[in-house]
């Protein structure tokens, strides 16, 4: 007997890990490293101890407790659902009851015996100088892909300004924004007018990349008609083209919410 | 004296029957050579287990990950060379593998580890795709689904792009549990499921060809032949349910492949391991778990077919009951959607396919885009090889792999005086799985046929793979231990491999990679990205929106609204945008999805859509005559009670909510 708790109490203590770790913490990474055994490799792994079809850790046994762990989520998340939501303590509880009770059953059953959950791969010997090869590899395919993500949204293939204009939920103002995602910093003016007549003007609003404006104006809904604001939008260089536009028909009685 | 013989007639037909027979036999010799009849079977070559090459192969491959990064790149890095350094970074990654691959002593160790690296290198490519997050069209689908489980907490919500993606959410299930459990985000989440699934795939391919073959040196080839499979570079490493429901199939094929070792506890054995995997499967993908039951089927025919001793023929059969059982209970659960949601693709299909043989007309051309563009030469070139490589694999591991079987032609007593006996079941099931083979090609040359012969082509290739490998390790390679032999069939893998990440590149390799107008991939930049999030901060979520195809899964997921769609809602909104007045299908179609908003891309206005479609599969096909009239995409702006409350001069947003209201009132 004392052999057996000894065989199955790593892969015990990991669960109970992982569970204090999603429950406890907030931090991924924390929860990823405790986490992570109990979606891919612990339910799996119990399971099959407790179906006496573990072996060794061989190819064979990684990738049938990896497969296995991951049908036993979709199993866990189908009856879960059944039950209540699915919330992250009652994931971590619901799989680490699974695993718990795999391993509980490993150890009733007499097929159970010889059992070897945790021993470790055997590799072969790795020189310092192929070992070096091997990190040199992640770390190179790892900056290659960080840099390509960084580049690829760095770039903008559309240089754009957006021009906005919304309804506050009470129906008294409207926001008008403008943001600048052209491709250098750019100055704009901006008309406001209700109804054909010119309520605001902004001159000189200078935005660099990626830079937002905002500004409030009264619109004025309580007069029982219905109007029509429209904002206008001027770059400089561009004298007398309306560059963007955008506008609001709004029933005075009934202000959109 | 010496006389010169005299020749009669009857000589020269003697010496002419005799050249004749010479060169019949010649001829005889060389195609049972071909085709590997009679030919004892290949080496397999053991050595001891060691590092081997993984090493220095790992580093030429991230150093060709590196190469391919840079000319995937959007910005303009290397100039004119950018099309040729992505060539060489594929040859870079592929060639050294697979060359190292086919040699004929390496460790069973350096093989897998060898298939580790291909299968690291090619999702590498695949997040080079993706630096926005998820890209593929099908990940946007399931990314709605998983997010709406993440926001409700309950499995089952509606989603309007694919309302059939909740109904089998075995995918989104295990990705959000990874999100419930680390706390990462939704993205990285799925980028180590995949990643986790990926390995486990290659590692239960590689056990399953090997329990089969009884070689590993057969099962790392067939399985870097497999990733030459079209669906496998790209789609297959997509956050969709497809991808982890193909590492359930190779899994319970793993599992019923073990029933023929062993005794009877062993098949009981692999029932019992299969269940779960068959279980999942059928709550993964409906069309994966279908094919795997039809795989079984075949198989356990086989089997009954061959003699199998009977433990093996009733654990079969028992598995494909199983596995038929699991399949249609789960569509009673879930409410039988599929008819509704693959009747119309497989009636396309088999239409298409129909008037392809009746009238022998391309019902799509090759190479060619739906917008015109066509693949270059090179690319077409590498293609082709890729196809006729295969089958050149094809014709010489046919026979090599009916031998390898113990197939024999046996006389027997009855009408038929021969009967065809095997030992080796699943190796007759590879063979007769590779017979599928032309089938797929020819369902691609299909406009409706080719979605069938695109998720056939993963399932075939499980037949393809091995029967190519035997060709190369028992002919192409063989025993010998030539380099420069090696090094060409490791280019001939190479070309296979190539023509499979070409051919799921989904149309002619540009780089770099610039916006195309409905091109999944190619169509997802910031923009579009930053203009749906816009929708979900100024406007809140669940909105009811009109967009196109690419707009609609952006704002669909990035901005949390509800998008109006034929498979949905059954509304036809595609001449609510494009149409050149609002008429009274249009005014009904807005009433009738009561429309909020509706998203207008000018970008459409420049070309035909790549894919084939500006909104969804099924459209009028008068869309696709000439692009959309800038003024037609406009006309709201002449509309009374529209509101227009977003313009960044690409994309502008209409808000119809009001006319909708009057409309509804009658007025």
């Amino acid at each position: 007997m004392g052999n057996k708790a000894l065989d199955i109490g790593p892969a015990v203590f990991a669960t109970v890990c992982a569970v204090a770790g999603v429950t406890m913490f907030d931090s991924p990474a924390v929860r990823t490293l405790a986490g992570l055994p109990l979606i891919f490799y612990l339910p799996g792994h119990a399971i099959l101890c407790a179906a006496g079809m573990n072996r060794r850790n061989t190819l064979e046994s990684i990738v049938l407790t990896t497969g296995l762990s991951i049908a036993v989520t979709i199993f866990c998340g189908l009856a879960l659902n059944l039950v209540g939501p699915l919330t992250p303590i009652r994931w971590a509880v619901a799989l680490a009851a699974i695993t718990l009770g795999g391993y509980w059953r490993a150890q009733r059953s007499a097929v159970g015996r010889d059992l070897l959950p945790f021993r470790p791969l055997l590799l072969p010997a790795l020189s310092g100088k192929r070992a070096l090869m091997l990190a040199g590899s992640v770390a190179i395919a790892v900056t290659a892909i960080t840099w390509s993500r960084f580049d690829a949204q760095a770039y903008r293939e559309f240089a754009f300004t957006e021009l906005w204009m919304v309804q506050e939920p009470n129906g008294t103002a409207v926001t008008v924004g403008i943001r600048n995602a052209e491709r250098a910093p750019s100055s704009y003016d901006l008309e406001v007018v209700v109804d054909n007549h010119l309520v605001a003007a902004r001159r000189g609003i200078d935005l660099n990349v990626g830079e937002k404006w905002l500004s409030e104006f009264v619109w004025p809904v309580a007069d029982g008609k219905a109007h029509a604001a429209e904002a206008r939008l001027f770059k400089r260089g561009q004298d007398g083209v309306v560059y963007r536009r955008v506008w609001l028909h709004t029933d005075a009685k009934e202000p959109r919410t | 004296m010496f006389a010169p013989p005299q020749i009669g007639s009857g000589h020269i037909v003697g010496a002419l029957v005799a050249l004749w027979l010479r060169f019949v036999a010649a001829v005889t010799r060389l195609t049972r050579s071909f085709l590997g009849l009679g030919q004892s079977i290949e080496s397999t070559g053991r050595a001891r287990t060691s590092w081997g090459c993984i090493p220095i192969l790992s580093l030429t491959s991230a150093l060709a990950l590196a190469l391919i990064a840079i000319t995937l790149s959007p910005v303009d890095h290397v100039g004119s060379w950018q099309t040729a350094l992505f060539c060489a970074g594929v040859i870079l990654l592929f060639f050294p593998l697979a060359t190292r691959i086919v040699w004929p002593s390496v460790s069973r160790f350096e093989q897998i580890g060898l298939l580790l690296v291909a299968i690291a290198g090619l999702y590498g490519i695949k997040l080079l795709t993706s630096p926005f997050g998820f890209a593929g069209f099908d990940e946007f689908l399931h990314w709605a689904t998983a997010e709406d489980i993440l926001i409700r907490h309950r499995l089952f919500g509606p989603n309007t792009l694919l309302p059939i993606s909740p109904l089998y959410p075995g995918l989104e299930i295990v990705a959000t549990a990874v999100v419930n459990i680390t706390g990462l985000p939704l993205f990285a989440s799925a980028f180590l499921l995949l990643a986790v699934s990926r390995f486990v795939f290659i590692g239960a391919l590689f056990l399953f060809f090997e329990t089969v073959t009884r070689s590993s040196r057969l099962a790392a080839i067939a399985c870097i032949v497999y990733m030459g499979n079209a669906s496998f570079p790209l789609f297959h490493i997509s956050f969709s349910y497809e991808s982890l429901a193909v590492v359930f199939a190779v899994l319970v094929f793993l599992a019923a492949s073990r029933i023929h070792v062993g005794d009877g506890d062993q098949a009981q054995r692999s029932i019992l391991l299969a269940t779960p995997f068959i279980a999942a499967l059928a709550v993964t993908h409906h069309l994966t778990a279908y094919i795997a039951t039809a795989m079984l089927a075949l198989i356990t025919v086989i089997a009954f077919a061959g003699r199998a001793p009977r433990r093996v023929c009733v654990a079969l059969a028992i598995l494909t009951a199983m596995s038929a059982f699991f399949a249609w209970s789960w569509m009673q659960i879930v409410g039988n959607p599929i008819g509704e949601y693959l009747g119309p693709s497989l009636g396309g299909a088999l239409s298409d396919f129909t008037h392809l043989l009746t009238t022998w007309s391309l019902a799509r051309k090759p190479f060619v885009s739906t917008d015109g563009s066509v693949s270059p030469l090179w690319q077409r070139a590498t293609m082709l090889s890729a196809l006729l490589l295969i089958c050149l694999g094809l014709a010489m591991g046919f026979f090599r792999a009916l031998h390898r079987a113990g197939a024999t032609l046996e006389r027997v007593a009855g009408r038929i005086p021969f009967a065809l006996r095997w030992r080796n079941d699943w190796l007759v099931f590879f063979v007769v799985l590779a017979c599928a083979f032309p089938l797929t090609v020819i369902f691609r040359l299909s406009a409706s046929a080719w979605e069938i012969g695109n998720r056939l082509g993963p399932h075939v290739h499980l037949g393809v793979a091995p029967l190519v490998a035997i060709a190369i390790a028992g002919a192409w390679q063989g025993r010998s231990t030539s380099a420069w032999r090696a090094m060409a069939v490791g280019a001939a893998i190479t070309v296979t491999l190539a023509g499979g990440v070409f051919t799921a590149w989904g149309g002619p390799v540009e780089l770099p990679r610039r916006y195309r107008v409905i091109a999944d991939q190619l169509s997802v930049e910031p923009m579009g990205i930053e203009a749906a999030q816009w929708t979900k901060t100024w406007l809140g979520p669940d909105r009811r929106f009109v967009a196109d195809r690419i707009n609609r899964i952006l704002l669909t997921t990035y901005g949390e609204q509800q998008v109006v769609t034929q498979l949905n809602d059954e509304i036809d909104t595609s001449w609510l945008l494009f149409g050149e007045k609002l008429g009274s299908d249009e005014m009904d179609a807005l009433k009738e999805a009561s429309v909020d908003y509706l998203l207008i891309d000018m970008r459409l206005t420049q070309a035909l859509p790549r894919l084939g479609v500006y909104f969804e599969t099924g459209e009028d096909e008068r869309l696709h005559e000439t692009p959309p009239d800038a003024r037609n995409l406009q006309k709201f702006n002449r509309v009374p009670h529209v509101s227009r409350p977003y313009d960044n001069g690409y994309i502008v947003l209409y808000d119809v909510a009001s006319l909708v209201k009057r409309l509804r009132d009658g007025q």
